[in-house]
């Protein structure tokens, strides 16, 4: 038979004080007595089933960090124990006592003393992370919405900074809403306290709290089944994943190892946040390293061959692409490199594609297009600006005669809805940004062909229907 | 700031301050307060602990004596002060009352 037991996740507030006293209570009649109370879990050990009163109270002085109870907070045990509370369990400043007195005069007597002392705990530790992390998931929304103005279409086709959005948007919203909740609670204590009114509680939300457990496990989840088929991406999240977890661990491990050590509060809080930002700058760097020296493991497909030419080593890629040279002219030339990236989320499918010749073939044409598939119709025209953009975005720096920038052209060979030629310094090139009712193409053809209707027909036809 | 902080004393903060005209240790406090009130009004000992901090920090109070985590307290001139200011407002309320009932419900 088990001595001791767990509570995973208790999901409780500790303004909820009615509520979890209750449930200790509970607890104890059952034979479990709390012995350790932490964010993951509560433990407690088997016991004579008793009738206790249980009380929760705030030491705003004490700290996580502390490898002893400073010698207030022993002095503030030592009235407790004097009015008849033993101490149960504790984590950082929350204290919670039982008595089997059930005529002990409560721990708190003076509900304005109490109010001030709770407030002056919350300024301390909860309200001062919440407003970090508020301003953080502000500037992490903010950003990505930027990037959606800014560059939508990469932004849009990238589950990686979708995902971004759909953590931290439900996160400040969550934020948001503990911090009303909080302040909301706050009023009607203060308005309590001056009448001498006992204080309200703050009830759990434990359905919230849930809710954003399910839901991170679901970008978790998300996040790796949109990258299944690279598998570099995979292998880097993953990686990602478990760094953060291995972060975490270390970090929790020294600091209570240094708890054990005695280690006086300064020095923990230095080595443990130290600790941190060591780790956090390490896995950075380490992964921009992995980017950067990438032998291939990161890619999404296998190189086909490598050549060697004025002593540096060329890549060659066989991927497939919807439109190819061949198609469109007629050549003898047959090493080509072809290279397809494609990103695709709910909204849109970006690819990217090219086909060039070798670097010892310089004379033979390239070419080079991006596809994009519009998955939500009011997206069309934001992706549409974006190519616009990109083309026009010097132009404020340039008298009007050197302009770059698109302008209608017939779109009955595309058979689309609208085509823009490319114009530069008032003279047209060889790049075309063409409009189907959701797909937009963007193609640049070698710039010494003449582009010929049969020409436009042929790109036509393979980019409206192929990827 | 302190003096505004504790304006108006509560209950418990008036009985600790009254109590303390004499040196008492925390934990006697409790004890003589409930015995000076007969009972009437109890102390907590989270409320001791926050109460004598906040005097100790306001200056109405005074450490005399440590013996290990033992600390005995005694009032000083601005607690006093404080008391007395209390004990006025209070009167002025039962003389308030007096005037306008007669006194005959007192």
């Amino acid at each position: 038979m088990k001595n001791t037991k767990r509570e995973w996740m208790p999901l409780y507030g500790y303004l909820d004080r009615t509520a979890i006293t209750a449930h200790l209570s509970d607890m104890a009649a059952k034979g479990w007595m709390l012995e350790k109370i932490g964010g993951w879990s509560w433990r407690y050990r088997r016991t004579e089933p008793k009738k206790l009163r249980f009380s929760l109270t705030f030491f705003p002085a004490a700290s996580q960090f502390d490898a002893v109870p400073s010698e207030g907070l022993e002095t503030y045990r030592d009235y407790c124990a004097a009015a008849g509370w033993v101490l149960a369990a504790d984590s950082a400043q929350v204290q919670i006592f039982y008595t089997e007195d059930e005529q002990a005069v409560p721990i708190e007597t003076d509900p304005a003393a109490e109010y001030a002392n709770i407030r002056r705990c919350m300024k301390k530790s909860f309200l001062g992370s919440y407003w970090a992390l508020l301003a953080l998931s502000l500037f992490q929304i903010l950003f990505q919405f930027y990037r959606i103005w800014t560059d939508p279409v990469d932004t849009l086709s990238s589950t990686a900074s979708l995902s971004t959005i759909l953590n931290w948007l439900p996160l400040g919203l969550l934020i948001i809403a503990e911090l009303t909740r909080y302040y909301r609670w706050q009023r009607k204590a203060k308005a309590a306290a001056e009448s001498g009114a006992p204080l309200p509680d703050l009830r759990s939300v434990r359905w919230l709290g849930i809710l954003v457990m399910v839901w991170s496990c679901f970008i978790v989840l998300w996040l790796l089944a949109s990258y299944w088929n690279s598998r570099g991406m995979f292998l880097l999240m993953v990686g990602m994943l478990l760094y953060m977890g291995l972060m975490i661990f270390l970090s929790l491990a020294a600091k209570d190892a240094l708890k054990r050590l005695k280690a006086p509060r300064w020095a923990n809080i230095a080595v443990t946040y130290g600790l941190i930002i060591a780790l956090t700058v390490g896995g950075m760097a380490g992964m921009t390293a992995l980017i950067f020296r990438n032998s291939g493991w990161l890619e999404d497909r296998p190189t086909v061959e490598t050549y060697e030419y004025r002593g540096m080593t060329w890549s060659v890629y066989h991927d497939d692409i919807p439109l190819r040279i061949e198609d469109l002219v007629e050549t003898d030339y047959t090493q080509w490199s072809t290279q397809a990236r494609v990103d695709s989320s709910f909204l849109l499918t970006h690819g990217t594609y090219t086909q060039r010749a070798r670097m010892d073939a310089l004379d033979q044409p390239d070419l080079e297009y991006e596809l994009v598939t519009v998955k939500s119709g009011f997206l069309y025209n934001l992706c549409k600006k974006d190519f616009i953009s990109w083309v026009e975005w010097g132009n404020d720096q340039l008298p009007q005669e050197d302009w770059d920038e698109y302008r209608p052209v017939n779109a009955a060979p595309w058979d689309a809805d609208e085509v823009y030629q490319r114009y530069s310094a008032g003279e047209a090139i060889n790049q075309f940004l063409v409009c189907w009712p959701d797909r937009i193409a963007e193609v640049q053809f070698d710039w010494d062909w003449t582009i010929t209707e049969n020409m436009m027909s042929t790109a036509a036809e393979a980019l409206k229907g192929g990827r | 700031m302190a003096r505004e902080k504790f304006q108006t004393l509560t209950e418990q903060m008036f009985y600790i301050l009254l109590c303390l005209r004499t040196e008492l240790c925390g934990t006697d406090i409790m004890a003589r307060v409930t015995e000076l009130t007969q009972g009437r009004v109890s102390v907590g000992p989270g409320t001791l602990y926050n109460l004598l901090e906040s005097f100790l920090s306001a200056g109405y109070i005074a450490e005399t004596k440590i013996e290990g985590r033992k600390r005995s307290y005694l009032i000083t001139e601005a607690g006093q002060k404080a008391l007395e200011d209390e004990y006025r407002r209070l009167r002025t309320l039962a003389a308030d009352y007096e005037a306008q009932t007669g006194g005959a419900d007192a």
